[in-house]
């Protein structure tokens, strides 16, 4: 997951617009706080199933949290961004600066290759 | 993942929704406004709440002021100003519950739970003020005593929930509020009545209105810097 860095290199788990939106979303939240689902979704217009598919990616890449707990009996589901996700995101942010201070459109988002340093 | 769809940013979107991919400076664009849009649909409005309170405690107790001084101005008696700030009291505080609710709603955590502590701390404390007011009937029956002990003790209550706030929340602005509410409110019980009505009306809701405008040009400032 962690490949060669010139500090441009763009987390693919998060440089997808649903993710980056749902990441971003979470990261402008508390550091400790948890969001209900519906809640989330109705922040992010997605629907419930392409919401679930996304958290399910972010969650397997350890940067989500989803926890299943019980309101007065209902179900409730609460998402968080984990300190790996919220560090992944602040090193993705850096990363996508450096490389609109750097680049100037040469090298496009998400490219491999060394910046012209 | 897939060496393609990285060598062809902008095209990508084959994986299925939400998998396209966007150039860095749609990415920085698209985390800037989606964390906005966040912010503001999380967080509650300085500017609503302390407008709200504002207006409530100018007009208010302006109309009790006008009542008791005897000046006829707008032929009030004390009867007609009371539920009048009763009513705007009312409204400011759904207002606030309203607002509230609905911009915490579905969030957990820390910050939450200060939040709804922070709420509790409220109704305590005017319950509180409410235990007190009723148990001193059983030693007067005038109604000047109860109308220092209520404004004064109502301004005593919100002033130490604001310091309380300040420090919460280390926002300045609303420990000053606090602050202020104390002086007026509390030092102007000092002036009697209707003296205290009007430093309640005048310093006490000039001040909700002047914080609340201190919130709403930060606000038009930082918009206007933000893209």
């Amino acid at each position: 997951m962690t490949p060669p860095d010139d500090g441009t290199h763009l987390d693919p788990v998060i440089h997808a617009a649903a993710r980056l939106k749902v990441t971003a979303t979470l990261a402008a939240l508390g550091p400790d706080d948890r969001i209900a689902f519906p809640r989330l979704q109705k922040l992010l217009d997605m629907t419930a199933g392409n919401l679930s598919t996304h958290l399910r990616k972010l969650e397997d890449a350890g940067y989500v949290e989803v926890t299943k707990t019980h309101e007065r009996r209902t179900p409730a589901t609460y998402v968080a961004l984990t300190a790996t996700g919220r560090s992944a995101f602040r090193d993705y942010t850096a990363a996508v600066r450096r490389l609109l201070a750097g680049a100037d459109g040469l090298v496009e988002a998400g490219t491999d290759e060394p910046g012209p340093t | 993942m897939d060496g393609t769809q990285r060598h062809e940013p902008r095209r990508g979107g084959t994986a299925g929704p939400g998998e396209e991919v966007l150039g860095a400076a749609e990415s920085l664009a698209l985390i800037e406004r989606q964390q906005r849009r966040v912010s503001e649909a999380v967080s509650v409005d300085p500017v609503l709440i302390y407008g709200a309170w504002g207006v409530a405690w100018l007009v208010g107790f302006l109309l009790f002021a006008l009542s008791l001084g005897g000046s006829g101005l707008l032929g009030l008696s004390a009867g007609a100003a009371a539920p009048v700030l009763g009513l705007l009291l009312l409204a400011a505080m759904v207002i606030t519950t309203v607002h509230t609710a609905r911009a915490t709603t579905g969030i957990a955590g820390p910050g939450a739970t200060s939040g709804a502590l922070y709420g509790w701390s409220w109704l305590l404390g005017f319950a509180a003020l409410a235990a007190l007011i009723a148990s001193l009937h059983r030693y007067t029956a005038d109604p000047q005593v109860f109308a220092v002990l209520s404004a004064g003790g109502s301004a005593l209550v919100v002033g130490l929930l604001y310091l309380a706030g300040g420090a919460l929340w280390r926002e300045p602005h609303q420990f000053a509020l606090g602050a202020w509410i104390l002086l007026t409110g509390c030092g102007g019980a000092l002036l009697g009545l209707p003296g205290l009505y009007w430093a309640m009306s005048l310093a006490g809701g000039g001040g909700f209105l002047l914080t609340a405008a201190v919130f709403a040009l930060r606000r038009r400032g930082r918009a206007g810097t933000g893209r």
